[in-house]
C-alpha cells in the first residue's frame, strides 16, 4: 500500500520536474496521438493559494500508475486560488487516471514535514483516496470516450 | 521525501477498528447496563452542539481573587446513532469554558468542529475509523489530522486557546465563544506534525512539546516562544516506539518514556497495533533543551505511565513524578471494559512515584512514594514551578484502604508536599467522579504557598456537573466554593486555568 502512493507521488514530481527541465508552463498541452482523440478538461478545485503551480499528470493504466512506466502526457499550470483548468486533447479513447498536486513554493517539489508526509496539496481523479493508503488503480481510473470534463479537489 | 513515511502515519495517526459488529454490540451493552449502575452516566454520549447557563446550587465564597476562565476538554460524542465508540479516548472533543466572575460562574461548552466531526454531522454516520473501533463501510482517511477530534486538552497561549489532541494538529478556538477557528500550523513545513496534549509551558509563556510519528518511528520536539512563534522543531529517530503521552522539561534538558508498549503495526486498529513486552526494559530519552541534541538513553524496568508532575534538576541529575502503572492493562483492557458497563468496581493500577535520572553516573531510578493503597493520577503543580524545583502536587486519588465508592473512577483529590510524609486529602461524596483538579496560585503570593485546588466532578447520581474550589492549604477541610451547572457533561480529560490579569 504505501509503495504504491509513494510511487504514485514520484511520479507526480518526476514528471513534473521532466517538464520544468523542458520549461513547458502552459494552459493547454496539446499532444500528437494517432487514432481518433478526445479532449479531457479537469477541474482542479479547492486550490488554496495563487501561490506557485499545480502539476497535472495523465496515466492510462496500472503500470504507469505504480510508477512502472512514463505517464501519458503532463502539464504545469500557474496555480488560481479556487479552482483552476487544464484542457489535454488528442487523447485516444480509453481509460485514464489524473494525479494533481500543487507546487506552492515552486521548487519543484512536493514538499514534506519531519515525518514524511506532504506539507502541499494533493488530489487524484474520481477523488480517490485510499485508508491508510494509496488510493487503487480501480478508484482512480476513469472512461474517456468523448469530450469530457472532471473535477479534482486537492486535499488539504 | 519519503512517501513511504507518509503513507505509515496515515495508518499511524488514525485507528481502525477490529469489526463494524464491535461498534453495536457496544451500544447495545452500554445502554442495558446503565440502568443497574449509574456512573455509566458519565459515559453518556452528548447529543448536542453546545451548553450555556450561570451555575446553580452555589455554596460557599468565591475566593475575591480567583477570577478567569477554567477550560476543560475531554471526549462528548461516544456515539452516532447506534454506532458507540469502544474507547473512552476515541470520543469527539468538546471544550468549555468556566469562567469565574464577581456574580459567579458562567459555564459554556461547544462540540470542537473538526473535519471528522462536522463530516460525520453532514452524513448522520460515524465515518472513520477511531482510537479503537471502526463503524460500518469507513471512508478513507486520508492524513491523522482528518481523523483529529481534539478531545485531550487546551492550550490557552498569548490570547489565543487550542483543543488539543496527540497524534496531529492544535486546533484553534475562539477563547471567549468557543467557536472552532480552524486547524493551526505554525508554519507551512510544520503542517500536519503531531502536537502532544501534553506541551510543558514554562512561567515566561514558553512552550515545550513532543509528539510520536509511530511508523515513521520518530519524536517529534517543538520549541515555541511566549508569542506563539516557532523557535525550532526538530526529530529524533525512536525505534522501538510506543506511544507516550506526557513528557518532561527542566531548565536544561527534555525527558521522555518509551515503555515497551511498542507500536509494531500489523493491525489496522491503532491500539492493537502496539505489544506490550512486559520482559523488555522501559527506555528514557534525555535530549539537550536548547537544540533537541545529544541524546542519552536510560534504562527503568517495563512500566506504564501516562501522566508526569513536572521535571526539575539538581547536581546533573533530573528529578520528577509520575503516575506509575505496571503496565498499560488500564487503556488496553479496562477502559474499553468500562465503556459497555462490563467492568466491576475494581482499581486501575497507577501509583505515584518519584524518579531520577543522574546524568553523572548515567542511571535512572525510581521510587514508590506510597503503597499500592494509594492509586493515583492526574498530577498537577503551581504553573509557577513549572520545568523548576516543585515541592507540592495535586493528584487525584483513591485510597483503597477506605470503603470502596460505588463507581470504578478515582474519588479523591490529594495534595502531596514532598517536605511532608503525610498527604492532605478531601474524599468525594459516593454520588460524584471528580475530574482533574489543578493547582491555581493566588496572585501576588509568593510559588507553591498560597492558591486553590480547582477541580469538577460528575455527580452521576443528581446527573449534574459541579466544580469545587478549595484552599491549597487544607483541602481535607472541603471546598469553599461549589457550584453546579444545570446539566451534567460526561467525564473528561483535562483543563488549564486563565487568570484574569
Amino acid at each position: 500500500m504505501s509503495a504504491r502512493l509513494e510511487n504514485v507521488m514520484n511520479q507526480i514530481i518526476d514528471n513534473a520536474k521532466t517538464i520544468l527541465k523542458m520549461s513547458i508552463v502552459t494552459a493547454a498541452l496539446c499532444l500528437s496521438q494517432t487514432a481518433k482523440s478526445d479532449a479531457l478538461t479537469i477541474n482542479i478545485n479547492k486550490v488554496s493559494e495563487s501561490s506557485g503551480s499545480i502539476m497535472i499528470a495523465i496515466i492510462a493504466n496500472e503500470e504507469q500508475f505504480k510508477n512502472k512506466a512514463a505517464s501519458t502526457a503532463s502539464a504545469i499550470v500557474p496555480a488560481a486560488q479556487g479552482s483552476t483548468s487544464i484542457t489535454f486533447h488528442n487523447l485516444n479513447a480509453g481509460e485514464y487516471g489524473v494525479q494533481v498536486m500543487h507546487d506552492i513554493n515552486g521548487n519543484g517539489e512536493l514538499d514534506a514535514n519531519l515525518v514524511g508526509m506532504p506539507t502541499e496539496p494533493w488530489g487524484f481523479s474520481n477523488d480517490a483516496a485510499g485508508s491508510f493508503g494509496p488510493p487503487k488503480w480501480g478508484q482512480v481510473k476513469f472512461k474517456l470516450a468523448s469530450d469530457i470534463s472532471i473535477d479534482v479537489n486537492l486535499n488539504d | 521525501m519519503k512517501r513511504r513515511d507518509f503513507i505509515s502515519i496515515l495508518g499511524a495517526g488514525a485507528a481502525v477498528a477490529s469489526t463494524p459488529a464491535l461498534g453495536n454490540s457496544w451500544f447495545d451493552s452500554f445502554h442495558k447496563n446503565v440502568q443497574a449502575q449509574p456512573w455509566m452516566n458519565a459515559f453518556k454520549t452528548v447529543n448536542q452542539e453546545s451548553f450555556n447557563s450561570t451555575a446553580v446550587g452555589i455554596r460557599g465564597k468565591m475566593p475575591t481573587d480567583l477570577r478567569g476562565n477554567l477550560y476543560r476538554n475531554g471526549p462528548a460524542r461516544h456515539e452516532i446513532g447506534d454506532f458507540r465508540y469502544k474507547h473512552w479516548f476515541a470520543g469527539d472533543g468538546m471544550v468549555q469554558s468556566y469562567q469565574f466572575t464577581d456574580v459567579g460562574i458562567q459555564h459554556q461548552a461547544k462540540m470542537i468542529e473538526t473535519k471528522k466531526y462536522v463530516a460525520e454531522r453532514q452524513q448522520g454516520r460515524a465515518l472513520y475509523s477511531g482510537f479503537a473501533s471502526t463503524p460500518p463501510n469507513p471512508a478513507p482517511v486520508t492524513s491523522p489530522d482528518s481523523v483529529n477530534v481534539a478531545n485531550i486538552s487546551v492550550l490557552p497561549h498569548n490570547g489565543k486557546l487550542f483543543a488539543l489532541w496527540e497524534a496531529g494538529s492544535p486546533w484553534e478556538m475562539d477563547p471567549d465563544t468557543l467557536e472552532t477557528k480552524g486547524l493551526h500550523a505554525y508554519s507551512r513545513e510544520t503542517r500536519g506534525l503531531p502536537f502532544s496534549a501534553h506541551p510543558r509551558v514554562e512561567p515566561d509563556g514558553t512552550i515545550w512539546n513532543f509528539g510520536y510519528a509511530s511508523a515513521a518511528k520518530k519524536l517529534i520536539f517543538w520549541h515555541i516562544n511566549a508569542t506563539g512563534v516557532l523557535v525550532k522543531v526538530g526529530a529524533v529517530p525512536c525505534d522501538p516506539i510506543s506511544m507516550p503521552h506526557d513528557f518532561l522539561v527542566t531548565e536544561k534538558h527534555i525527558a521522555i518514556m518509551i515503555s515497551p508498549f511498542h507500536y509494531e503495526g500489523g493491525s489496522d486498529n491503532f491500539l492493537d497495533a502496539h505489544q506490550w513486552h512486559p520482559d523488555q526494559l522501559t527506555k528514557l530519552l534525555v535530549i539537550d533543551k536548547h537544540d533537541f541534541g545529544n541524546p542519552r538513553w536510560f534504562e527503568l524496568p517495563a512500566q506504564w505511565v501516562f501522566h508526569f508532575s513536572n521535571a526539575y534538576e539538581e547536581n546533573n541529575v533530573i528529578h520528577f513524578e509520575g503516575a506509575r502503572a505496571p503496565d498499560p492493562l488500564e487503556m488496553t483492557e479496562r477502559i474499553p471494559a468500562l465503556m459497555q458497563g462490563t467492568v466491576d468496581r475494581g482499581h486501575g493500577e497507577s501509583r505515584l512515584f518519584h524518579y531520577q535520572i543522574d546524568l553523572n553516573k548515567g542511571r535512572a531510578s525510581e521510587v514508590a512514594l506510597f503503597g499500592p493503597e494509594l492509586q493515583s493520577e492526574f498530577p498537577a503543580v503551581d504553573p509557577r514551578v513549572s520545568c523548576r524545583r516543585h515541592h507540592r502536587t495535586v493528584m487525584m486519588t483513591t485510597d483503597r484502604n477506605q470503603p470502596p465508592a460505588s463507581h470504578p473512577m478515582l474519588n479523591a483529590v490529594s495534595v502531596y508536599d514532598d517536605r511532608k510524609s503525610d498527604i492532605d486529602t478531601f474524599v468525594y461524596p459516593d454520588s460524584h467522579m471528580p475530574e482533574e483538579h489543578l493547582f491555581i496560585p493566588a496572585p501576588n503570593s509568593q510559588p507553591e504557598t498560597q492558591g486553590w485546588v480547582v477541580g469538577t466532578a460528575v455527580n452521576y447520581k443528581k446527573q449534574r456537573t459541579e466544580l469545587s474550589v478549595f484552599d491549597i492549604r487544607g483541602v481535607s477541610d472541603g471546598p469553599i466554593y461549589t457550584a453546579e451547572l444545570p446539566y451534567m457533561l460526561p467525564l473528561g480529560l483535562h483543563g488549564k486555568f486563565v487568570q484574569s490579569s
